[in-house]
């Protein structure tokens, strides 16, 4: 019979990492919502004539992608609690997700402020 | 610099504590004036009010600049929220303050002309420098720096002496080690640059939002204010995600110690718990937008 892994992180770090897990687990589908919102804001103003609102779309789809980077983000996190003696892997899959997720927040920030830098001047 | 009396003079600790108590003091003196200032400026109005809310302001800074001061433990946290509150207060006085000098949004001028003088903020100026000078006192007793390392010392706490190599309040190794392939820990390191760079995107972008917000306000005063409202949201939102950048960096520069792994998922656990927050707001603050169009068209 294989031995039982051992855990690497004790548990007081276990519970950080529990911590981890459950903040992602709910930032993941508002994030994804914020999306949606934007998106649906985007498709109002395009309805009612404003052809502007095309640019609230990609916004949007921004959000809900990091959404859902941060709902896989959780899922690793959880692993990474639950899963003893593969922490290397799920932590660096964590981390992963999580760069996933701030790469298209970092992408939505640059859209966003560009689009406030020419409505300032418009 | 009574704290420091009793270590030698001129040791890297010596100095580190001098400079930490400069700074405590200086931040607890510029939050302590600005009260005085707007206090004063309620008794010259005269606002009764005011008045007395703004004594009561210098009473309780002082409070808690003094619980402070003993290095008790236990006087941070509402030291912090009391400067949070004394924050939001200056922030409300002044935005209604300036809305009634620039003429945004005609449904706050009868409440502009009441509150803030009731506030103790009746100075546009003086509203702005007590919120800097409450953020600055914030900043001290809260981020790791000289004035927190200071207060630590004072109340007792095992603090070690910081050096080029080990910052003041480091985490300490505890000798367990992840082995992450230099790949894994590229990803660690991948990960504080991509933080670093959404946090000053998306700070560029609140920031323009919410200028565009303020432009709004005047024709549009509903959509203005929500889009305001976006702009700090985003603001902060850049804010915080800068908050894991060194920790998550440490997983690669200091090594892979559990510690450092368990503080970087610690400070990482710490940004999402606030991003909850101003993503639920705005959410809030979207299907707010959306209701607006809505019942336009």
């Amino acid at each position: 019979m294989a031995p039982e892994p051992t855990a690497t992180f004790s548990p007081e770090q276990s519970t950080t990492v529990n911590r981890l897990a459950t903040s992602l687990t709910f930032v993941a589908p508002l994030l994804l919502l914020a999306g949606f919102v934007r998106i649906a804001i985007g498709v109002v103003d395009i309805v009612h004539g404003q052809w502007s609102g095309l640019l609230a779309i990609p916004a949007g789809a921004l959000l809900a992608f990091a959404g859902l980077a941060l709902w896989a983000g959780a899922s690793d996190a959880k692993y990474l609690h639950d899963v003893k003696g593969r922490e290397k892997e799920h932590l660096s899959n964590t981390f992963d997700s999580i760069n996933t997720a701030f790469t298209a927040l970092l992408i939505f920030g640059c859209y966003e402020a560009f689009l406030g830098f020419i409505n300032m001047w418009v | 610099m009574s704290a420091t009396a009793t270590d030698t003079p001129s040791t890297p600790l010596h100095d580190y504590l001098v400079t930490g108590e400069t700074l405590f003091v200086t931040g607890a003196v510029l939050a302590f004036v600005s009260d005085i200032i707007l206090t004063f400026r309620s008794l010259v109005l005269p606002n009764w009010i005011g008045l007395a809310l703004g004594m009561a302001f210098i009473l309780g800074t002082l409070f808690f600049i003094n619980w402070l001061y003993s290095g008790a433990k236990q006087a941070r946290l509402p030291a912090a929220l009391w400067a949070g509150l004394q924050i939001a207060i200056a922030l409300v006085g002044t935005i209604l303050l300036l809305n009634l000098t620039y003429r945004w949004d005609y449904h706050f001028y009868k409440i502009g002309a009441t509150l803030p003088p009731a506030l103790s903020v009746s100075w546009v100026i003086g509203g702005i420098f007590k919120m800097v000078a409450y953020t600055i006192f914030l900043y001290l007793i809260t981020q790791r720096g000289p004035a927190l390392f200071f207060l630590r010392h004072r109340g007792g706490e095992t603090v070690e002496a910081p050096s080029p190599t080990t910052p003041p309040e480091d985490v300490h190794p505890t000798g367990i080690v992840l082995p992450l392939t230099a790949d894994q820990t590229g990803k660690a390191d991948a990960l504080g640059s991509t933080l670093q760079k959404a946090g000053f995107a998306l700070m560029t972008a609140g920031f323009f939002e919410a200028v565009v917000g303020g432009q709004r306000i005047a024709t549009t005063p509903r959509l203005g204010w929500l889009t305001l409202g976006e702009g700090v949201v985003l603001l902060v939102l850049g804010v915080i995600a800068l908050a894991p950048v060194a920790a998550v960096r440490n997983i690669k520069e200091r090594g892979t110690d559990t510690a450092y792994v368990n503080d970087a998922l610690v400070k990482l656990g710490g940004l999402f718990s606030k991003q909850i927050l101003l993503t639920l707001a705005l959410v809030a603050l979207g299907i707010g937008g959306l209701i607006l169009r809505l019942a336009k068209g």
